[in-house]
């Protein structure tokens, strides 16, 4: 098991590597210029041809992505790279780029998880309901629901709660604060939605699958309580997949988060970038989308090593990155 | 009478696409207390059908018995409460599938899963119920300390034993085992065999075998049926069907018997299809492969007509046998 | 045992064996009266977005109009429109600018639907390609198609579009490319998996031994193995890319207005949501209503493609 996931975290590296890679290419190839930010459009070329070379933008492009990992010396614009922990300064906050991010994760972590805990509290025991009494009026009910859950535009269905909950019925804040967690209900419920469908979908296939498999008649036929049926033999086995899906949610709950934060005006992690891809704020995109992307990578090894802890079978053998 | 179980005039039907599958027809058997009753036929006869019905186990909305009477022990089991049935199932009636791949919960220690079941029918402790757990799996050459391991540790043989130990741990009266070694290598299915044999021989269980091979129950049967398309047609000791099989279907079953004893082979000997059980004919609904066809036979299903307890639903001895029907 | 069939020729023969296929494949379609209807709705928008000129002048929706700002549904009012004052009835309404929400919605369709059918060809034919390459050719070739593959699923998949666009600048070219690059990982791995799988499977080693080119062997079998998985999936995929479409658009990101799209029109509709709560409803339900049919369909699809899924 160790060996596992020891060669699950090591696969994991160039992965990171890549991701860091890709991102910081699609931020290097942007039409923006940031010496030109720096110092607005009046500057004189010599002036201009200095910002660049102290910002280090006139390094070839390699260059430029390992100061990015690794870091580099200039006493205004140096910063110990991305893996020391620090990935230098906004160009219009000037603050560090990395101290945002850590004091706003807790936020959209804070959100993300409320939004799996609440999609999973509803989503599975529904999926199991529904699961029990296949094409029953109440399962049809839960699956036009469902299909609608799963279609639904969130930043849409953010702005039709703030409409009826906050405007009309005010009942709930329309910002939202982490400080105060009734002001949460509303982005937490609006971000659930989408992953509760999903797993309420397949809780309830995964159900059914497995209640037609030959052990479950066996486990019937030894003469156990249905309920007993159900919860060891069944819900066991459906679980299983139900486990790695509400990870993947975990992750999609986290960029979900991002784009659901800047509707609530929550101070998270997606604000923050959304924010600086208005500002072409470079440092702060690439940091911020390069966070969320480690946090997701990491999310999903978590999903994997759990779901070798859960199904006896996977133990030794190799299972490809968790995503389909 | 001291007939362990009766199933009279037992009708299954399937419900799919629209359609109604006749699995099982106005099926009725009589099984006595220790035989073994072997059980042929071809690839879906209703066999395993059958063999569901007689712990109720049918299940809706695909499947449903829908005529019909089924005792054990004098028991009326399809009047039997939730309750009653399910002290009934694994304790008193047991039942070993084809694939022992699929019949284990493969996230359940192989040990869980005899244990829960003595636990559940003898009101053993749980450790109590993990020692008898290890003690079946002993009897059946499996050591003990490996109760804690899980299905996909095993191999296919070695599963099957598991199954038995299983299907065995409570002692039941009554053995349902459906094509136990189908599934199997040759050389394992043997071994698998003998163990069955010797701990039906200690126990006195009584065995409804189901199998294709007439090999394999010439060797471990007392008495044989033969099933088509849902009906019996034919019954009787295995010394009487061996020695003068009767019904059109069986004797063709006899002229393919492999000339090697390979168990393996599939039972697709005489020319033809089953009918489709959506759709079944009018009469004999062998009639359509029978080489012995009358013109009585696409009109009129025949009736059972009995020869000194050697039964045969076939127009062939309409006219010497006394119907089964009057015996009733 | 080599009887020939005399009655047609080899094309005639195929034409009337899709036609079967299509037969059984629409029974069991039509069967799921939600696909059905889904389906409907799918031909319902295209046509609307096909023809949103006869119903709406696209001069007329993208104009301003600001005396005739925030009508409810059903109000008219005078539009001064190519020279001449019009009375126009506003049916779904006007919004901050005095458009016409319905004519807009109308024309926003149209942009959707273009999106969301050339993102996923887009991501088809290139996904396509690098999966059927992975597969094919395996070694170093495969384990730099996967890796790369694995990178671009490790990013969050809206914010890689997000990441691209804001990278390339906001065009609708961008896009397309934004999306397409999303979404053409799922493509690489049904093709790769599936050229794999017929590569070494016996008729293949068959064919080639009988001298048959094994290039045009290996992608009848792959196209005829691959044919229902990439429906299905491209059909949840127009949906996945609509979606996404009115997503970046509400940030900005996408297509600006005035040109009309779902996703822009609710930017607008965000700032007025207290005052004129109908700007906000009408695209929004114009965006569910069309991903669900999408979604829908695809189920009721891959149930008709695959019989061994029903249940
Ligand atoms: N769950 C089911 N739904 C519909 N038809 C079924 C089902 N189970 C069995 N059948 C049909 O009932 C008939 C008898 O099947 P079965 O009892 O499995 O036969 P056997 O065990 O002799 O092979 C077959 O025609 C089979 O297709
Ligand atoms: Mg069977």
């Amino acid at each position: 098991m160790w060996r596992y996931i020891a060669k699950r975290i090591l696969m994991l590296i160039p992965v990171l590597v890549g991701v860091t890679f890709l991102v910081f290419s699609l931020m290097y190839i942007t039409p923006s210029d940031p010496a030109q930010l720096m110092l607005g459009a009046n500057a004189s070329p010599a002036a201009y041809a200095q910002m660049r070379a102290d910002m280090g933008l006139d390094k070839p492009f390699i260059v430029q992505y390992l100061r990015f990992l690794f870091g580099y010396k200039h006493p205004v614009f140096g910063y110990k790279g991305l893996v020391f922990g620090d990935l230098g300064r906004s160009y219009i906050t000037n603050r560090y780029v990395f101290e945002l991010i850590l004091s706003s994760f807790p936020n959209t972590a804070l959100l993300a998880t409320g939004a799996l805990i609440l999609s999973i509290a509803l989503g599975v025991p529904i999926g199991i309901l529904s699961a029990t009494r296949p094409y029953s009026f109440i399962d049809m009910v839960f699956t036009v629901l469902a299909l609608l859950g799963a279609s639904m535009p969130t930043f849409w269905v953010a702005m039709v709660f703030i409409f009826f909950f906050a405007n009309r019925l005010g009942w709930l804040p329309a910002m939202s604060d982490p400080a105060n967690l009734i002001s949460i209900i509303l982005p937490m419920v609006t971000l659930s939605l989408n992953s509760m469908a999903i797993l309420m979908r397949m809780t309830r296939s995964s159900m059914l699958e497995v209640m037609e498999q030959d052990y479950i008649r066996t486990a019937r036929l030894k003469g156990l309580d249905e309920g007993v049926v159900i919860r060891k033999h069944a819900l066991r086995n459906a679980l299983i997949p139900i486990i790695t899906i509400a990870g993947l949610q975990f992750g999609a709950l986290l960029s979900g988060a991002v784009l659901t934060e800047k509707i609530f005006a929550y101070p998270g992690i997606g604000t923050i970038m959304v924010d600086a891809i208005y500002l072409k704020d470079t440092p702060q995109i690439l940091g911020s989308i390069c966070f969320v992307a480690i946090m997701f990578s990491l999310v999903n090894l978590a999903v994997d090593i759990m779901y070798g802890l859960v199904d006896p079978r996977v133990k030794e053998t190799k299972r490809g990155p968790g995503r389909k | 009478m001291d007939n362990l179980l009766e199933i009279r005039d037992l009708a299954v039907h399937y419900y799919s696409n629209r359609k109604v599958v006749e699995a099982v027809n106005h099926l009725s058997l009589d099984m006595k207390k220790g035989t073994v009753l072997g059980l042929v036929g071809e690839t879906g006869a209703g066999k395993t059908t059958l063999a569901l019905s007689i712990v109720n186990m049918i299940r809706g909305p695909q499947g449903k018995i829908v005529q019909g009477s089924l005792r054990f022990n004098g028991k009326d089991i399809l009047a039997m409460g939730r309750q009653e049935l399910r002290g009934l199932r694994g304790k008193d009636i047991a039942m070993i599938f084809q694939d022992p791949m699929t019949a284990l919960n493969p996230v359940l220690p192989v040990g869980d899963q005899i244990a829960e079941t003595v636990i559940r029918h003898e009101g053993l402790t749980r450790a109590q119920g993990w020692k008898k757990a290890e003690e079946m799996l002993e009897t059946v050459g499996i050591p003990g300390i490996r109760s804690r391991e899980y299905p996909h540790q095993f191999s296919g043989g070695m599963k099957q034993r598991v199954v038995i130990a299983l299907a065995l741990a409570c002692n039941p009266v009554l053995l349902l085992a459906d094509e136990p070694t189908t599934a199997l290598d040759v050389t394992i299915q043997a071994q698998v065999l003998d163990l069955m044999r010797k701990l039906i021989r200690e126990n006195g269980t009584s065995v409804l075998f189901i199998t294709h091979s007439l090999g394999l129950v010439a060797e471990n049967c007392d008495e044989v049926a033969t099933m088509y398309a849902g009906e019996i047609v034919e019954y009787g000791t295995v010394d009487q069907v061996f020695g003068r099989p009767l019904h059109p279907y069986t004797r063709g079953l006899f002229g393919s018997l492999p000339r090697l004893r390979d168990s393996q082979r599939r039972l697709t000997p005489i020319p033809g299809l089953m009918p489709d059980p959506t759709a079944l004919p009018r009469g004999c609904y062998f009639a359509p492969r029978c080489p012995d066809k009358m013109p009585v036979c696409g009109e009129i299903h025949p009736r059972d007509h009995l020869f000194e307890g050697h039964r045969v639903k076939c127009h062939l001895y309409g006219g010497n046998g006394r119907e089964a029907g009057n015996e009733r | 045992m080599h009887a020939f069939d005399t009655s047609g020729s080899n094309l005639s023969r195929s034409l009337r064996r899709i036609a079967r296929n299509f037969g059984q494949f629409w029974r069991r379609f039509s069967r799921n009266k939600l696909a059905t209807a889904s389906l409907a709705f799918v031909i319902l928008v295209a046509l609307v977005s096909v023809f949103a000129d006869l119903f709406y002048n696209y001069d007329f929706v993208t104009a301003n109009s600001l005396e005739n700002a925030f009508l409810k549904p059903g109000e008219s009012g005078v539009v001064y429109f190519q020279d001449r004052d019009v009375e126009h009835r506003f049916l779904l309404g006007s919004d901050n600018y005095g458009r016409d929400i319905l004519g807009r919605i109308v024309h926003g369709a149209r942009v959707s639907l273009i999106i969301g059918f050339v993102a996923v060809a887009f991501a088809l034919s290139l996904g396509g390609t690098l999966g059927a390459m992975a597969g094919y050719k395996g070694g170093r070739m495969d384990t730099l198609i996967m890796r790369v593959t694995d990178i671009l699923l490790s990013i969050p998949m809206i914010m890689l579009s997000i990441a691209i666009v804001a990278a390339l600048g906001n065009s609708f070219f961008n896009l397309l490319l934004a999306i397409s690059i999303t979404l053409a990982p799922r493509y690489i791995r049904i093709v790769r998996a599936s050229v794999i799988t017929v590569k070494d499977q016996e008729f293949v080693e068959a064919a080639r031994c009988l001298g048959a080119s094994d290039l045009r062997i290996v992608f009848r079998h792959i196209l005829i193995n691959i044919t229902a998985p990439i429906i299905v999936q491209s059909t949840l995929n127009v949906g996945t890319a609509i979606l996404w479409t009115s997503f970046l658009s509400f940030l900005g990101l996408g297509i600006m207005p005035p040109k009309p799209e779902w996703g822009n029109m609710l930017a607008e509709a965000r700032e007025f949501i207290q005052y004129a709560p109908h700007t906000l409803f009408a695209p929004g339900i114009a965006i569910l209503l069309t991903v669900l049919a999408y979604n829908l369909m695809g189920d009721g699809l891959r149930d008709a493609l695959d019989p061994k899924l029903k249940r």
